[in-house]
């Protein structure tokens, strides 16, 4: 049976990918190169986050993961690249022992060994990209590179916000980004700006940005279980929006592929509860003002229009209390 | 190949009208022969350019008379949803793009949702909102389609129960 529940928080806040840097937020092209270009990264959380991940696959395999049959010699050129930097940034949690073809992964968090032929999946449980993504937390979709465009040919997505794996499989880069509000301060039209932007992304030099979104007591919200959270986002009052509502981070990065010229974007989702915002002064801060003045469009396309107004509430009162105390102690 | 175009709704090969398209150096006109009437009412229409007619009855012969085609070629097909449909999908096998293709509908178009609950397609009327998957999931019908699972997106929502607020 399909379960949500919300035992995952960041826990090292040096780690969590805070999104905003000033009071007032719109959409824009913030892609920039990305400085550490291994994705691997692990984190207090790592084994829970995997193991939630791994179950999520289990328990939903349709929804959760897609590839097309000809897209297999990507999944290795995936497999190798993932392992390869676990290797090189985590020698002590990580082992790949290469005997021609025969190859060995270890898994020391999780205490796993597989033994498998490289190039034949039937020597895996899963498909290459399936079994290789199911050690690391993050979500991967591999976008391949035609007509001036991406195409989404395999993914493997957990920590969906108001994306499916499933819905989205075959589509076009512009396809899966029709339903986004996507105009600049400018007026541009940010969706064709970022694709162009991605056609010149070169092998060896990824880029990355980060995205954040709001989730009311879900780890993720996808098609598939609409009629089970939709409902459910109504429950936020401004008592509880501190513990049901939490900023989402999506930190992006976008790889180019050397040897299929695909696209692989690496989704390292993070949630933060609106109460531990008070943790760091500043992002609260921040996070109170980008939230007091999120246009209604952007309400709506992000999926927190029917809440926002609680959680803006909460924040209101926890920093009027702030400022009491402040007063008080003054 | 998974990414082909399909015939639905809003494919931007439906017209209204037929009319010829221009930069093509000969016209390629499919129908039932039931419907010849439009198919020679659209040949009077090309002036300077050929314009053949093939009578459709089954899928093997209008494929060898689409691959029998040379480039330059541009093909207009008349006649209800299903047969067209197949016809359609014949083109592109053979090579045919959207940019080649002009489609009149007579009768009924069909629309199609994809329910996000069982996965998969049912045909539902043209200007519905909501509909009941055969699967009992209630759908709400969204503006986006997918070629690949061939329906417009079914959202799957509760439906509020009278007199329950």
């Amino acid at each position: 049976m399909f379960t949500q529940n919300l035992e995952f928080k960041t826990t090292d806040l040096d780690t969590f990918p805070f999104p905003f840097r000033t009071g007032n937020y719109r959409y824009s092209n913030d892609l920039r190169k990305l400085e550490n270009v291994n994705l691997v990264t692990i984190t207090p959380e790592y084994e829970l986050q995997v193991r939630t991940k791994r179950r999520l696959l289990d328990e939903q395999p349709e929804v959760r993961y897609q590839s097309f049959p000809h897209t297999m010699e990507m999944q290795w050129e995936f497999l190798e690249m993932v392992f390869s930097m676990a290797v090189e940034k985590y020698p002590e949690h990580f082992e790949l022992v290469k005997n021609g073809d025969e190859w060995t992964f270890k898994n020391n968090i999780l205490k796993e060994s597989d033994t498998f032929t490289f190039g034949d999946a039937s020597t895996l449980p899963y498909e290459p990209y399936n079994f290789a993504g199911r050690h690391f937390h993050q979500d991967f979709v591999l976008m391949v590179n035609r007509d001036d465009n991406f195409y989404l040919e395999v993914g493997q997505v957990s920590y969906a916000a108001l994306f499916s794996a499933h819905w989205n499989t075959g589509m076009s880069f512009d396809e899966i980004h029709g339903p986004v509000p996507f105009v600049s301060k400018n007026g541009d039209n940010l969706v064709d700006r970022i694709r162009k932007f991605l056609l010149g992304i070169n092998p060896g030099e990824p880029w990355t940005r980060i995205n954040w979104n709001l989730m009311a007591n879900r780890w993720d919200v996808n098609y598939e279980t609409m009629d089970v959270w939709e409902p459910e986002r109504s429950l936020i009052t401004a008592e509880n929006a501190g513990k049901l509502v939490r900023l989402r981070v999506e930190e992006q990065k976008f790889y180019r592929m050397s040897r299929s010229n695909a696209i692989l974007f690496v989704l390292n989702t993070q949630f933060l509860p609106l109460e531990d915002l008070k943790l760091r002064q500043e992002w609260f801060d921040l996070t109170y003002s980008v939230l007091s003045d999120i246009p209604e469009p952007m309400a709506e396309y992000k999926g927190i229009a029917p809440y926002l107004a609680q959680s803006v509430a909460f924040l209101r009162r926890e920093d009027e209390q702030l400022k009491k105390q402040q007063q008080e102690e003054a | 190949m998974y990414n082909s175009p399909v015939l639905f709704f809003e494919s931007t090969t439906l017209v209204e009208i037929l009319s010829p398209k221009t930069h093509f150096v000969r016209a390629a006109i499919i129908c039932p022969e039931s419907y010849k009437e439009y198919a020679l009412e659209l040949q009077r229409k090309f002036h300077d350019t050929a314009a053949d007619i093939h009578y459709y009855s089954e899928p093997t012969q209008t494929r060898e008379f689409i691959a029998s085609q040379k480039m330059g070629v541009c093909f207009y097909v008349i006649g209800e949803w299903q047969p067209t449909a197949t016809i359609f999908t014949i083109a592109v096998e053979e090579g045919v793009s959207e940019a080649e293709l002009q489609v009149k509908i007579i009768g009924d178009k069909e629309k199609f949702v994809y329910c996000m609950k069982c996965f998969k397609d049912s045909q539902i009327p043209v200007d519905a909102k909501k509909v009941q998957c055969p699967c009992g999931a209630h759908l709400e019908v969204g503006p986006f389609y997918s070629i690949v699972r061939k329906g417009y997106i079914g959202y799957p929502f509760i439906p509020l129960t009278e007199g329950v607020i």
